[in-house]
């Protein structure tokens, strides 16, 4: 656990200055966006959604922070560390989701006080005083539910695929890149292809869930979200144990 | 036991064939040094022994064990090329190595950084080569490892300093019953350091033995025999 903590925090440390723009870019955003909410929501209000979207850039941090320990030949020094490599591997998938996470807890936050805010002028223009008349409501555990299923379920299979992207380019002796895109395309196939069977199977286990959605509030919809956000749990566990697999099984200065 | 038991030794890349099936075993507390010229060898022998690349064909041990995360465990690597952390202070990058093992002296990394006139809180980046190189012997020397592996650690030191560090490594900082291999070109700057040595020529052994009985044998120096081994 210990080496773990001290791989973790070296990692962390490493990629600071990615990790320093990146939330400087959501605190940024959302602040942006919540100064522009006036008695009339303003376009600029969409921007609180673009931090959102770094979860498609966060696999790319991973490899990047794989890659970069070889252009820095400071791989020589990590391999030679008395840790097993999948430990090498996984404080760097840590950091990584760390990072989106706190992305994830940030946003959202500035996501229900907008929201908040929204529904407020909406109730005060809406004259009833009733928050259930108002469309879309968005309550704080609707906003926090919906935005965290699909940031997870956008993250996740993404950051596993990442996983094993890396797992492969440490294996492959030439065309690392077209090995790479070669993985998440592939990945994403087969993500997609598996989805309803597993899925499926995960109802059975767990069935499901009885949601409302915020567009028509008072409309108890059933609801397979959270089996897509299990089923991209598990995609991404695939994708991180392959890429443990194969870095611990390759890998070599 | 022997520290090092190396048998039938392979490695082979793509089109070259960097080791040849080589056979060799180091005794535990002897200093050997492993000479040779460039594409010798040299360097793919210390990154199997440290576990950093494995090998095609073969059998390694050390102290008994194939080599992984024990053999880590108890073996001081220091690659020909420049492996530390950048960003890193002297400081952060010993603590950071130094959190790995055990028998880390902390005391000694300080008394060795001071012996090298080197400043804990300098940023490695901003380091020349040859303060670079002395951060390596820092590395080497702070804990009782078992096995010291230097590859050409001696790059990027001034001349005039070579000996002095190495003196001051092998007698005042070196730990009781390690084994140090040492790979070089410059065998002069090792010779009067080494108990045993090994001649590599092209991934195979050339000659191998004490150092000292092939000084009496051939009457010659270890530089002298390099010239002729390797010519």
């Amino acid at each position: 656990m210990n080496d773990f903590i001290t791989l973790y925090m070296k990692e962390l440390r490493a990629q600071r200055m990615v990790i320093g723009v990146l939330l400087l870019g959501t605190l940024g955003l959302s602040i942006y966006a919540l100064t522009g909410l006036g008695d009339v929501p303003q376009p600029r209000l969409a921007l609180i959604i673009l931090p959102y979207a770094s979860a498609l850039g966060l696999p790319f941090l991973l490899i990047h922070a794989i890659s970069s320990e070889w252009s820095a030949q400071t791989h020589y020094q990590i391999l030679a560390l008395p840790v097993p490599r999948w430990l090498v591997l996984l404080s760097k998938v840590a950091v990584v989701l760390s990072l989106g996470v706190v992305i994830y807890l940030c946003s959202t936050v500035f996501l229900q006080v907008i929201a908040d805010r929204m529904t407020a002028m909406m109730l005060a223009q809406d004259g009833s005083g009733d928050s259930f008349r108002i469309e879309p409501h968005m309550d704080g555990s609707t906003v926090w539910a919906v935005s965290g299923i699909v940031y997870g379920v956008l993250l996740l299979p993404l950051l596993g695929i990442a996983c094993a992207a890396s797992g492969v380019r440490v294996m492959a002796q030439r065309f690392k890149g077209l090995s790479t895109l070669g993985v998440f395309v592939a990945g994403a196939y087969l993500y997609g292809k598996l989805q309803i069977p597993i899925v499926h199977a995960l109802e059975k286990i767990f069935g499901k869930w009885e949601l409302d959605l915020p567009i028509h509030h008072g409309t108890a919809t059933a609801s397979d979200v959270h089996l897509l956000l299990m089923y991209s749990v598990l995609f991404a566990a695939l994708g991180v144990g392959v890429g443990a697999v194969l870095f611990e099984k390759y890998v070599e200065a | 036991m022997a520290t090092v038991e190396i048998i039938d030794l392979v490695k082979r890349y793509r089109s070259t064939q960097a080791l040849r099936g080589i056979d060799l075993r180091f005794e535990p507390g002897r200093v050997s040094g492993v000479l040779g010229e460039n594409g010798s060898g040299k360097s793919t022998l210390f990154r199997i022994l440290a576990g950093v690349t494995r090998p095609t064909r073969g059998s390694v041990l050390i102290d008994g064990e194939n080599v992984g995360v024990e053999t880590r465990r108890m073996s001081a690597y220091l690659p020909e090329i420049d492996s530390f952390y950048t960003w890193m202070s002297i400081e952060e990058q010993l603590k950071f190595i130094g959190s790995f093992h055990p028998g880390w002296n902390a005391a000694k990394a300080r008394e060795l950084t001071h012996f090298m006139g080197l400043d804990s809180s300098a940023r490695i980046g901003e380091l020349s080569k040859g303060q670079r190189a002395r951060l390596k012997f820092i590395v080497a020397f702070s804990w009782p490892s078992r096995l010291v592996l230097m590859d050409e650690p001696l790059g990027g030191i001034d001349p005039p300093s070579r000996t002095r560090i190495l003196r001051a490594m092998m007698q005042e900082f070196r730990a009781e019953e390690q084994t140090i291999l040492i790979s070089t070109h410059l065998v002069n700057e090792i010779e009067e350091f080494v108990d045993d040595v090994v001649f590599l020529h092209d991934g195979e052994i050339a000659l191998q033995g004490n150092a000292d009985a092939l000084r009496n044998d051939r009457g010659a120096s270890l530089s002298q025999m390099f010239e002729e081994v390797l010519s």
